[in-house]
């Protein structure tokens, strides 16, 4: 019994073994650099504070003059229970994964070991539910493509298509051609327009879990419909128009983002919240999990916080986790739900950022020159278009 | 386990000095027997991670206190199965209020049990006997250094061996 007990034990398989050593030597080097510098730190420049009673974490003093990358001064340190790792290079990414990433250059697919392959010369991509492919628009047409860059199948529309979404179950992509919204099957066949629409920059979503439902904006309001037969199952009332929409994960709470505020709603379009004002929000998104909402906010005086909340209930419980001096512009979480990844424009900088406590910080500096290699001129900062599932 | 007890020091000795080989070479010696032992106490390779991570900075924070006559495994050991522990404590006590959140995370895929498998019968030992069956069989303590390393009366590691043990066999029909 005992010897086979210890076999067992010695033997268990246990999944990713080897990626989460790596990741732990990383931050255990981080650590042993910040072990020695935090003393001086603390006692000098003091930009990164650590306010213990709330575990907040506070990057101050950050982008002036514009373009100074918000811990560019800050090298590697452990401050309290906090590790801040600086990379001067996206040299990989803390979780499983695999990043999509829109520039002027064309998308990028970014793998959690840091290689990143340029898609080709297209507009704006997104992800098939399951990572296999990616849908791309350019000029008149749309794209499916797989992981490699090789073209499935196009579509030519009088037209420039624009904001695709593929459906949870791979059988549709919804996307926006001038005011209208149409749905094409997975395969590029039988595209057809639906009967709503409008000016709007929302882009249409469809509900994770359900068949063919799309939550879309229509004439100023939500409307959730089934695309296959065209019936409106709920509009949403009193709900200001909003710039994005957002599933949780499992399909049950769809958050709309409008200019000063947010609103929670349930699967059959009732508002569960709603948060205005200087408590709305600029980027919102759902963990994978389904039971934490990630929001970005304004900060008084400048500059974004980071806030973790419950899925329904927005005002209740928000727990910051992150603040800056600089704008956050990207908020993607990582498929397993532990990590979120925020753009910083104003830093050309991104910070991958531990949503659990304790909060690790990883700063990848140069993001515009990494997405758009060569380039003569000033390039613009890349988007995130999502953190995938691995393959 | 990590090299003789000189090397180890000098190891822990340069780690203090702010040595990154010495520290590797800490790290690889320790840092796969403490996520092991933690995933074989929580079982889920992500909190594994995270103790094991969280333990190790731990350790490295303190090293300037730690006293280098003494092994560092056992201390290393001491913070990871304490955490575990508390993990897995934590972890039933949200499951037994009924969770809204916890219920809506996805199952996690179940090891297939067969008469071999002792795995999934260790699993279902509370997190306390898990502990000391880690210490005992995959880290190789006697039980006066569990109870030294746990803080227990030994009578109580011994007891807790027993029942385990007892567990696994009932559950393997031995």
């Amino acid at each position: 019994m005992s010897e086979s007990l210890r076999r067992a034990l010695r033997s268990e398989s246990i999944p990713g073994e080897h990626e989460a050593r790596e990741r732990s030597w990383e931050l255990a080097q981080a650590a042993l650099q910040g072990r020695e510098a935090v003393p001086a730190r603390r006692a000098g420049r003091g930009r990164l504070l650590l306010v213990g009673a709330t575990g907040l974490a506070i990057v101050a003093g950050a982008v002036s003059p514009p373009g100074l990358a918000v811990l560019d001064s800050v090298r590697d340190a452990v401050v309290g229970d906090r590790v801040v790792v600086r990379r001067p290079a996206l040299f990989g990414l803390p979780a499983p994964g695999r990043l999509l990433v829109n520039s002027r250059q064309g998308p990028w697919i970014v793998q959690a070991d840091g290689s990143r392959r340029l898609l080709g010369p297209y507009e704006r991509a997104s992800w098939s539910p399951h990572g296999r492919y990616v849908v791309a628009t350019r000029g008149f047409e749309l794209f499916a493509l797989d992981p490699k860059g090789k073209v499935r199948w196009s579509l030519a529309r009088p037209g420039s298509p624009a904001q695709p979404r593929w459906s949870s179950d791979g059988f549709r992509i919804a996307y926006r051609l001038g005011a209208r919204l149409r749905v094409v099957a997975g395969d590029g066949t039988g595209d057809r327009s639906l009967p709503f629409g409008g000016p709007g920059d929302a882009a249409p979503e469809w509900r994770p879990g359900a068949a063919h439902e799309l939550a879309l904006v229509d004439r100023g309001q939500i409307v959730l419909t089934d695309t296959d037969t065209q019936e409106v199952l709920w509009r949403a009332t009193g709900v200001p128009t909003p710039y994005e929409l957002a599933w949780s994960a499992d399909g049950r709470r769809l958050l709309a983002l409008s200019a000063g505020s947010l609103s929670v709603l349930d699967a059959r379009g009732r508002r569960l919240a709603q948060v205005a004002g200087d408590r709305g929000a600029e980027l919102a998104a759902f963990a994978p999990s389904g039971g934490r909402l990630a929001l970005v906010r304004p900060r008084a005086g400048g500059g974004s916080e980071l806030v973790l909340t419950d899925a329904g209930l927005p005002a209740a419980g928000a727990r910051r986790i992150l603040e800056t001096a600089a704008r956050f512009s990207d908020l993607e979480w990582s498929p397993d739900g532990r990590w979120l990844l925020l753009g910083v424009e104003d830093a050309d900088q991104w910070l991958f950022v531990r949503a659990a406590a304790p909060h690790r910080i990883v700063t990848v500096s140069n993001v515009r020159r990494q997405f758009h290699p060569g380039a003569a001129g000033p390039a613009p900062f890349p988007e995130l278009a999502g953190w995938c599932c691995a393959p | 386990m990590a090299g003789s007890g000189r090397d180890e020091r000098a190891r822990v000795r340069g780690a203090q000095a702010g040595s990154a080989s010495d520290l590797e070479a800490l790290f690889r010696a320790h840092w796969g027997r403490s996520f092991r032992a933690a995933y074989l106490v929580v079982h889920d390779a992500a909190a594994a991670e995270d103790i094991a991570q969280e333990s190790f900075l731990a350790a490295i924070r303190a090293l300037d206190r730690f006293d280098r006559r003494r092994p560092f495994g056992p201390w290393l050991h001491r913070i990871v199965v304490n955490r575990a522990i508390d993990w897995a404590r934590a972890r039933a006590l949200r499951a037994e209020v009924g969770d809204g959140t916890l219920a809506e995370l996805p199952a996690r895929p179940v090891r297939p049990e067969s008469r071999g498998d002792l795995l999934p019968r260790l699993a279902r030992l509370p997190a306390e006997h898990r502990a000391v069956i880690v210490l005992r069989y995959l880290l190789e303590y006697t039980p006066g250094e569990i109870a030294e390393l746990l803080e227990l009366p030994r009578g109580t590691v011994n007891s807790r061996l027993r029942r385990g043990l007892d567990s696994l066999r009932k559950g393997l029909g031995e």
